[in-house]
């Protein structure tokens, strides 16, 4: 720091402001590294809060469709209306997650009790094999209020955009194949409005609590 | 008025590394005593079932090379459900045999595959050594899991259940349970040798070789 005053009085004129602009800078050489520490980590922090909250930026997540029930009648979004919902996508010969989460969603709903206004959807991503009467037979083993739905591809792929999912048939003939998909639970609230992904792999009771604030 | 400016920068980096360091050493220390602790006792509770899960990691291959053997056993999560005669009963209950508990719906496709070699493993190594025990987890329409024991002629395997669905949430979150079938291997004292998640060949020569192994029965 003496030595910025010594480096003045030999040159002095134009070196002068110079090596006062250094004598300022003194003691932020040695904490140049912490700022630049600083700097980065709020970049990243900015990057990662703005990365991170766009898809909790809602009406991002669903959208209108029509499509038939496991009971053949024809059903639209617009049903859901005035009541929160769960959606879920899977399909009926799926090997294990599919009906496991099905499973649980449904745990938590029969934890609601019978009377809690609350829908659920199950979107089949493979409409070849899940025709109405598959889902169905399918469907009797889980809560009554789950309703299953399928459709032709021009009406389900929209769908699956609206909703991000990714659905990819796996290798294998005809009868025995699989699909990948992703496996969220989506949470909407009266109005059909996406609110999160739902947690159903915890117990039917905390689940059921959850749920019950958006009823 | 530069040192005036560096003092207080100075003593700032100091307190906080001294902060920083404090933290890093609590979380050390915790994680250490945590880590210690569990470890410590449950494997003074399943000292037994170590070298028997060394044996079954052995053995497990083929048909049932995706049998995952536990590398520190612990006890089984405690489990209530109902007997063949409606009647509850626990998973405690099955102490003093080697049980291999299969978890299964008549919603799973692939459970439902995987009974019929279920009953014939059944068969083949069943004994006072060794049971399976296929506990249903259906929760609604109740008549459906018996009437499909019925349907594939079931001879050997008990009907156990739980239409409370205790058990599955039970395993879910204490049990490392993914999907279904998930079957667990469990020794005498009530520790789990080993897991295998999803279906598998159970009336295969492996499935044979496995239990016999862990239960010390002669091949």
């Amino acid at each position: 720091m003496s030595n910025g005053s010594i480096k003045a009085k030999r040159t002095p004129g134009r070196n002068a402001r110079k090596n006062a602009a250094n004598n300022g800078k003194g003691p932020s050489i040695a904490a140049k590294p912490l700022i630049a520490i600083g700097f980065c980590c709020a970049l990243l922090f900015t990057a990662f809060v703005a990365f991170t909250s766009k898809p909790a930026a809602t009406a991002d997540i669903g959208g209108p469709f029509t499509l038939t029930t496991h009971n053949g009648g024809s059903y639209t979004n617009a049903e859901m209306r005035g009541r929160p919902y769960l959606v879920f996508f899977g399909y009926t010969h799926c090997p294990d997650i599919c009906h496991t989460t099905l499973f649980e969603l449904s745990e938590a709903l029969r934890a609601l009790g019978p009377d809690a206004n609350i829908g659920a959807l199950f979107v089949t991503v493979d409409p070849e094999r899940d025709t109405p009467q598959t889902l169905k037979d399918y469907l009797s083993s889980f809560d009554p209020r789950i309703i299953g739905l399928t459709g032709p591809h021009d009406a389900l792929d929209p769908m699956l955009k609206e909703y991000r999912i990714y659905a990819k048939r796996t290798p294998g003939d005809n009868s025995d194949y699989g699909v990948d998909h992703t496996s969220i639970v989506y949470l909407m609230d009266k109005e059909g409005k996406f609110v999160s992904a739902f947690n159903v792999s915890r117990k039917p009771i905390e689940a059921a609590r959850e749920l019950r604030r958006y009823l | 008025m530069n040192e005036k400016q560096a003092r207080p920068s100075h003593s700032y980096r100091g307190a906080f590394a001294i902060a920083a360091a404090a933290l890093v050493a609590g979380a050390g220390f915790l994680y250490v005593k945590a880590g210690q602790g569990g470890k410590k006792e449950h494997s003074a509770a399943c000292e037994a079932a170590r070298a028997t899960a060394r044996i079954a990691d052995g053995t497990a291959k083929g048909e049932v090379a995706a049998f995952a053997a536990a590398k520190d056993p612990e006890p089984m999560p405690a489990l209530a459900f109902n007997g063949p005669d409606g009647k509850p009963t626990t998973l405690e209950a099955f102490k003093g045999k080697v049980a291999l508990v299969n978890i299964w719906a008549t919603w799973c496709a692939p459970c439902r595959a995987e009974m019929p070699a279920l009953d014939r493993l059944q068969q083949a190594a069943g004994s006072d050594k060794f049971e399976i025990v296929a506990i249903n987890v259906d929760t609604s329409r109740l008549d459906r899991p018996k009437a499909f024991f019925e349907e594939i002629g079931v001879k050997n395997l008990k009907f156990y259940a739980d239409p409370k669905g205790d058990v599955f949430f039970g395993l879910r979150q204490n049990g490392g349970l993914l999907g279904l079938p998930t079957s667990y291997l469990i020794d005498a004292q009530g520790c789990e040798i080993g897991r295998l998640s999803g279906p598998a060949a159970w009336d295969s020569p492996e499935a044979l070789a496995l239990v016999r192994g862990v239960s010390g029965q002669r091949l």
